[in-house]
């Protein structure tokens, strides 16, 4: 009887905290895309995107990302084409294959993009760490 | 005579009895013999200490995983209104908190689904009070069953141990499903020992109209299957303990051993049946093969790989050793398309690529450790901000007086060999590959303080049948079947197997 009742007593409303929506990805949120427009042509995971002071006393965007299922020499070449496509000669792309990996593995290595500056950001969603990967000092380590 | 007194008193009135309950209490009371008196009073301590402990941990929120088990339950509330209503379900909802990250079973949230179900906005203080009243009348329901199979004196060692340490009455008020998972398995353990009793009466002939053999297999199945659904770290025990169930039966069963087989085959289906709904919904969510949890890569990598290279370097900060690595796969999955479980794996081979023997083994007794140290670990966490009084001190005080005697039972149980009698080696059997199958998990996982909650009841039986077997003096225990030469020696390799694998660990560790 009671389970007959029971949607006329309102809807129970879980928080789903446990399986949080996935954020957008940092390069295609919005907030700070490549310097050009630039889009990359593989699977990749932005791992942090910080502003670094250079010695000369300016500033340098530092983009951490790891590529997956190509070598590094391959994302390297794909990310310099893409670049001098759109005209951005102010870059540097370095990239380091993962030794011991499985050959088949998915995640194939890290790529470290050296940027000019970007530019300052206020939107609300572009404050989103896991989104846009600037991670602040406060934020716990999580190891 | 007290009952002649108590009748008077009932009778008094115009010759008409007085259905007082105080008085028919008493009556009854006055019926009992010394050990029901015992029993009754253990029972009711078990359920004063709790009614005393709930307003200290009434109002305290939902901790860690007990926010999906909760979530999981609003869920399928959601579920039961819309299947009365011939409503299109949810599926989003679904997804999102029963599937979740496919990292539990749903046992808990099954259990708390009725609650939701009539009570949509459940106040905690009302999910704390029900599930409190669910782990007591369970608790009781695996004592009768202790008291029927295994005698008096077990059931009340199940009462004192687990069920008298403050700590483990306030987890009972907690949505994890340690607890009732063991419980469960008590229940599986007395079936198991029931059907082997059955097994051996119906050997000889003497037991007339035994019950068909698939009825007896259903039950042990479904009990087997619950277990899991609470908690499914008891999955290695369950197989463990069915399969020492099938050989014990063997050696003991003889002309009937087909009659066994049959029933184990029926406890198997029964098992299959029921995990086959969750396999396939988790699977068919997550995008990839689920059998019970998908938690294991990242389990291993966090416990015995370098948390440095979880997610091939350091995970991102701001959140927990489990929600960082699990994001990180699921952008791989995003990104790739494989399934974020297969991501998992290949993050855990990549974070163990250092694991040795040697800091296998250091990580192993460093679970242990967390597994023994601090019983009364949940004991603040539990405790309400609104509480009354405070309950943390006393609670792990008088925990820890409790817990450390009952793990050292334990201990001694698992170096015990029973000799006495067929029934007795099956006990001890059963018992035994119980809390081994349990103490594998600080092999395969960060251990904490809340994982002995589902060893606890094994620690009361192993009491029992320790404190049985001490008083006897080594006498064949009356009315059973002489001991077998085989059960005595599966207890030896049982015993050896424990003090073996333990002088590795240790003599790699240090």
């Amino acid at each position: 009887m009671l389970i007959v009742l029971s949607p006329t007593f309102g809807r129970a409303e879980p928080t789903g905290s446990y399986r949080p929506d996935l954020p957008p990805d940092a390069l295609t949120n919005g907030c700070w895309p490549l310097p050009g427009g630039v889009r990359l042509d593989f699977g990749y995971q932005v791992r942090f995107d910080e502003l670094r002071a250079t010695p000369g006393g300016g500033q340098r965007r530092m983009l951490v990302l790891h590529y997956d299922e190509l070598s590094g020499a391959a994302a390297v070449a794909s990310v310099e084409r893409g670049f001098a496509a759109a005209g951005v000669t102010d870059v540097q792309v370095v990239a380091d294959d993962f030794v011991g990996t499985a050959p088949d593995a998915v995640v194939r290595g890290q790529m470290v993009l050296d940027l000019p500056p970007s530019r300052p950001e206020g939107r609300p969603e572009c404050r989103a760490p896991f989104s846009t990967k600037k991670f602040t000092p406060d934020m716990d380590d999580r190891s | 005579m007290p009952s002649a007194l108590l009748d008077e008193e009932v009778h008094a009135r115009h010759g008409r009895p007085l259905l007082s309950v105080p008085g028919l209490l008493a009556r009854r009371w006055a019926d009992l013999s010394r050990p029901q008196r015992i029993l009754v009073g253990l029972v009711a301590a078990v359920v004063l200490l709790r009614i005393g402990l709930f307003p200290g941990v009434a109002g305290t929120p939902v901790y860690g995983d007990e926010a999906y088990y909760v979530d999981g339950a609003r869920a399928l509330s959601n579920l039961v209104r819309d299947l009365v209503s011939f409503t299109a379900p949810d599926t989003a909802e679904l997804s999102q908190n029963v599937a979740g990250n496919g990292w539990f079973m749903p046992g808990m949230s099954v259990l708390l689904t009725p609650l939701f179900v009539i009570v949509p906005q459940a106040p905690i203080e009302l999910v704390r009070a029900y599930l409190g009243v669910a782990s007591t009348v369970l608790l009781l329901l695996a004592v009768l069953g202790v008291r029927r199979h295994l005698g008096r004196v077990a059931a009340g060692a199940v009462l004192v141990v687990p069920g008298l340490i403050p700590m483990y009455a306030v987890f009972g008020f907690a949505a994890y499903g340690d607890l009732i998972a063991g419980l469960l398995v008590v229940m599986l353990l007395t079936q198991a020992v029931a059907l082997l009793r059955r097994t051996r009466l119906t050997d000889g002939g003497e037991h007339p109209g035994p019950a068909p053999p698939w009825r007896g297999g259903i039950h042990l199945g479904l009990l087997a299957i619950a277990a899991v659904y609470f908690r499914s770290s008891v999955s290695i025990l369950v197989v463990g303990v069915l399969g020492m169930t099938l050989l014990a039966g063997l050696l003991l069963a003889r002309a009937q051993w087909r009659r066994l087989v049959a029933t184990m085959l029926a406890a198997g289906a029964a098992f299959v049946v029921l995990l086959a709904p969750w396999s396939a919904y988790a699977s068919h969510e997550l995008g990839g093969r689920v059998l019970t949890t998908t938690s294991v890569p990242t389990v291993l990598a966090n416990t015995f790989g370098d948390r440095d290279d979880v997610c091939y370097g350091e995970c991102d900060p701001g959140s927990s050793i489990w929600f960082s690595p699990l994001r990180y796969s699921r952008e791989v999955a995003r990104a790739t398309g494989i399934s974020e479980m297969q991501a998992a794996a290949e993050m855990s081979v990549y974070a163990r690529a250092d694991v040795t023997a040697e800091s296998y083994a250091r990580d192993v007794l460093g679970n242990f450790a967390r597994y023994l140290r601090n019983p009364a670990g949940f004991a603040r966490i539990f405790e309400s901000p609104t509480a009354p009084y405070p309950i943390a001190e006393v609670v792990g005080a008088l925990t820890y007086l409790m817990t450390f005697p009952a793990f050292l039972v334990g201990l001694v149980m698992l170096l015990h060999v029973e000799r006495r009698g067929a029934g007795a080696q099956v006990r001890s059997l059963l018992v035994k590959i119980a809390i081994g199958a349990l103490l594998v998990q600080p092999f395969v996982h960060i251990a904490g303080s809340r994982y002995w909650m589902t060893l606890a009841p094994l620690l009361g039986l192993s009491a029992a049948l320790l404190h049985d077997a001490a008083r006897s003096r080594g006498r064949p225990v009356e009315g059973e079947v002489a001991g077998l030469v085989w059960l005595t020696r599966l207890q030896v390799v049982l015993v050896v197997s424990v003090v073996a694998v333990a002088a590795v660990v240790v003599g790699l560790a240090v």
